[in-house]
């Protein structure tokens, strides 16, 4: 692709020869030159940015970290374990008569109600009941 | 005391450039001293030839400080020599462009003072002359190749590295900087 001639012997020979002479060089130019440097602060390495950074970096994923795992938790609650079940029961056992109350003793209990809202309520709650005990048929 | 001091310079001395570079990172100047002495010769060469002997001893300057300032940057990549001649390069470009006016009346002037003497040693500044004003006349492009790879006598590759060009680049304009070069001195009277 490239068919150019490397070299020209003759041309570069009397360039060479013919090149201009440089002068010599100033003997002071090396110290002046490092009487400049010493007026200069080198410029600060990057790597005191680079160790921000890098901190900056290990507390984000951190905080990510724990952000996540605490959404992972509230979204999938842990299993309860048998003996919290078996307690859950036997509390449930202990305290069923008066947690759950028939209708016809609730309604006992706010005579405010007129007949009408009685008997909605009644129908409602009967409702309720009537699916526990089929329910209850089936299992039996 | 004295002998453990000349002992740890001689070691810097023999140092390679990249391990010398380190050192200057981390504040030590006396490598960069070092790396002055070994390469000033070819900046100053460089600089000479791309751009008007004028202030050749301000260029040097800014080359170097320069490369001090860029220290913390340079990345190794490549060679620092190579970098070096690079940043060379740039500072002989932006020297050229304010002293164009200046280069034609210097110019001028030399050929008023060459062509009235033909002794040896005149003929020698007259072919001295000729070249110099053979690369004046070249393109910024054209006479950086020829500079750096005919004179200066850097590989191809070296010289893509400096210019930040592909090698194929370099060959085409070697090329034409050759041709180039070559008419302006046939038609000043040399017979290469």
């Amino acid at each position: 692709m490239n068919d150019f001639p490397d070299e020209d012997p003759k041309l570069r020979n009397f360039l060479r020869q013919h090149r201009s002479i440089i002068p010599l060089e100033s003997p002071e130019s090396e110290d002046r030159l490092m009487a400049a440097i010493d007026l200069l602060s080198i410029e600060p390495s990057p790597r005191v940015s680079h160790h921000w950074w890098r901190i900056g970096g290990g507390i984000g994923i951190i905080v990510t970290g724990i952000v996540g795992i605490t959404i992972y938790q509230l979204m999938n609650p842990p299993e309860p374990s048998l003996a919290d079940l078996h307690q859950l029961n036997l509390y449930l056992e202990a305290h069923a008569h008066s947690l759950i109350e028939s209708p016809e003793e609730r309604l006992r209990q706010r005579p405010e109600l007129n007949m009408e809202d009685r008997d909605r309520s009644l129908d409602l709650d009967l409702d309720i009941f009537s699916d526990r005990d089929s329910d209850e048929s089936v299992d039996s | 005391m004295s002998e453990v001091v000349i002992g740890v310079e001689e070691r810097a001395e023999s140092m390679a450039d990249d391990l010398l570079v380190k050192h200057c990172v981390a504040g030590d100047r006396h490598s960069f001293r070092i790396l002055y002495r070994r390469h000033q010769h070819h900046v100053r060469q460089i600089l000479y030839q791309l751009c008007d002997p004028s202030n050749l001893e301000d260029l040097v300057q800014e080359v170097f400080l320069r490369a001090w300032k860029g220290l913390p940057k340079f990345r190794q990549n490549s060679q620092f020599s190579t970098w070096l001649y690079r940043i060379a390069w740039n500072v002989a470009s932006d020297r050229r462009q304010t002293l164009a006016q200046d280069r034609s009346r210097l110019q001028t002037i030399a050929r008023s003072v060459v062509t009235q003497h033909h002794d040896p040693d005149v003929m020698q500044l007259h072919y001295q002359d000729l070249v110099r004003k053979g690369l004046n006349s070249l393109s910024e492009d054209h006479r950086s190749v020829l500079v750096l790879h005919d004179l200066e006598e850097l590989p191809q590759k070296e010289v893509a590295e400096i210019l930040d060009i592909p090698v194929g680049t370099v060959k085409s304009r070697l090329f034409h900087a050759r041709s180039g070069m070559r008419k302006f001195l046939e038609e000043s009277g040399v017979q290469l």
